[in-house]
């Protein structure tokens, strides 16, 4: 009987402190101030889990087609460039302004930052369904946003497909890649 | 008065649904689109890149494409001033990669 006593005290305990953290608003909120160690590790944990669960019996289509490299480049180079940056450009205010700092896409895997190996994302199936996942959805408080509600699966694929090309171009190949003239502006709808 | 309101809303329903169906329609994008500056891919050495490279392919059928449209991409992108940041990137990069 004492021990459920001193259970019930314990939880109401561990509320009642989580509740005086919560509502005191002592939590510093701004992007320009990193989180602990704990709650980055809790955070990251949880959206990389999370992730992984929702995209792992997504389908992936074949990749290879050059085509998909036309229709994802200038998609890429108007809604991610931005955050995401491109050959020749190493930085941005918004890949310096945005916390956690968005990955340097024109980069390999192993160059930006990222723990693929841990996170079991290198260039593996895992690691195009991600990504696919990601653009669709977006991901919460990160500044990432869903393009799934305005852009169908084949343009997603057709992103992911440029990512995968994106790092072995050079700013002219890149140039090239994402132009949008008007015969390929049209060409969609 | 009251079914003018419902539908004065309704009209302003179907407008904001159809504004997000077409958020990002890439005909939306043409006219401030620059053209692809295929004059960096004459000076590739192409006999030393695999006929088969996806890459290759895609910058090919893209400077094709864009000379089929009648005028040169390379006038195009002389006289499109905006292009300058394809020039930009390239001497960043150069300077970075040491290249």
């Amino acid at each position: 009987m004492k021990i459920i006593k001193y259970l019930a005290l314990t939880v109401v305990g561990i509320f009642g402190v989580g509740g005086i953290f919560v509502y005191s608003g002592i939590y510093p909120m701004g992007a320009d101030v990193q989180h602990n160690k704990l709650t980055y590790w809790l955070l990251e944990t949880v959206r990389e889990q999370s992730i992984a669960n929702a995209a792992s019996n997504i389908a992936v289509p074949p990749l290879n087609d050059p085509e998909l490299l036309l229709l994802g480049g200038p998609d890429y180079n108007e809604m991610c460039v931005a955050c995401h940056l491109k050959p020749g450009i190493e930085q941005s205010d918004m890949s310096i302004g945005l916390y956690p700092a968005p990955p340097n896409l024109s980069q390999r895997a192993d160059e930006h930052g990222h723990n693929h190996a841990e996170e079991g994302h290198g260039n593996s199936e895992q690691s195009l369904r991600r990504q696919f996942w990601i653009i669709k959805h977006g991901v919460k408080a990160s500044g990432m946003p869903a393009w799934g509600p305005t852009h169908d699966d084949s343009r997603i694929w057709a992103m992911v497909a440029f990512l995968q090309k994106l790092p072995e171009l050079t700013p002219e190949q890149y140039q090239i890649l994402t132009a949008r003239d008007e015969s390929n502006a049209s060409s969609h709808h | 008065m009251k079914k003018k309101k419902t539908s004065a809303f309704l009209l302003l329903a179907t407008f904001f649904a159809m504004s997000s169906a077409h958020a990002h329609d890439p005909s939306l994008h043409a006219k401030k689109a620059e053209k692809p500056n295929c004059e960096a891919l004459k000076k590739t050495d192409q006999s030393t890149m695999a006929t088969n490279d996806p890459i290759m392919m895609a910058m090919m059928k893209r400077c094709e494409g864009a000379k089929s449209d009648g005028k040169s991409s390379t006038e195009d992108a002389a006289a499109n001033s905006s292009d300058d940041h394809g020039k930009k990137d390239a001497d960043q990069y150069s300077r970075v990669h040491g290249q």
